[in-house]
């Protein structure tokens, strides 16, 4: 008796495509934790809702014109651009929860006091690509919060 | 309709879903808890999201964690706590399929409407 079979077509194939990189668009979209990509020279490829979150109070969203990490950071620290340019080898971790402080936010609205106020910046430089930034950012307020509290109560 | 119309908040309120599809910028309408009640087409479009799949998601929380910050999410959180009308509209950046875009947001809220919104007008090249 023959039996059917059905034989994966390729546009059975390039659906389960789409459908996983809609499952993987989901994920970063929804990831904590801020994330760039960048080239050795700071123009931003890519970078998820939460990194366009955490860079706002750097002015991300005033100016014009292309994305460029440094300068966004620039208004903090300049310090992730002297890092990469100092960093000698091709691939591996260039910083490692390196934190900066943001600017204080100037604003009358009760809302603003939950804008961050410290970032932790994680960059690598991933294997098989030359021109290739990895930025990792986390919201690193919380700390800087409990470190001020301490401090206050320390005994004078 | 253009997206500086100054009576759009009521426009927009009085509109059906299929009405709203026809502006040539993304409308997102969400109700009190932030459950989003109205997408359209524009916005479905440029995003490349479903609308079947948006509407009823979190607005903040599922749809654009890009906006849960004081710049969006706080402003209407003010508004409601005071009781007070909301037309805001600001530059902004958001990230569509990862790639970073710079928009304009109208924020419209009214205390005695039962849907708020977030109107998005995507800047030309």
């Amino acid at each position: 008796m023959a039996m059917s079979t059905s034989t994966p077509t390729s546009s059975d194939a390039e659906a389960a495509l789409r459908a996983e990189l809609r499952g993987l668009m989901q994920f970063v979209h929804l990831a904590p934790v801020g994330l760039v990509q960048a080239s050795l020279d700071g123009q931003i490829s890519l970078m998820n809702p939460m990194a366009t979150q955490l860079l706002a109070p750097l002015n991300l969203n005033d100016g014009m014109g292309v994305f460029n990490l440094f300068d966004i950071l620039d208004k903090a620290s300049p310090d992730l651009r002297t890092l990469v340019q100092t960093f000698k080898r091709t691939t591996g971790v260039i910083c490692d929860h390196y934190r900066i402080l943001l600017p204080e936010i100037e604003s009358d609205s009760p809302a603003a006091l939950d804008a961050p106020i410290a970032l932790g910046i994680t960059a690598l430089m991933l294997p098989g690509t030359s021109d290739c930034l990895m930025v990792v950012l986390t919201d690193e307020s919380a700390h800087i919060k409990l470190q001020r509290i301490k401090a206050s109560w320390a005994p004078s | 309709m253009p997206f500086d119309s100054p009576d759009l908040f009521d426009n927009v309120c009085a509109m059906s879903p299929s009405e709203l599809d026809e502006l040539p910028f993304g409308v997102i309408g969400f109700d009190e808890q932030g459950i989003i009640q109205r997408y359209n087409a524009h916005e479905a479009s440029m995003a490349d999201f479903e609308v079947d799949t948006v509407l009823g998601q979190h607005v903040f929380i599922e749809l654009a964690p890009c906006l849960n910050n004081y710049l969006v999410a706080g402003r209407f959180e003010d508004s409601q706590a005071q009781g007070s009308p909301l037309d805001e509209t600001m530059p902004y950046v958001l990230s569509f399929r990862m790639r970073p875009t710079r928009v304009s947001l109208r924020l419209l809220f009214s205390p005695s409407a039962p849907l708020r919104f977030v109107l998005v007008q995507r800047h030309l090249a």
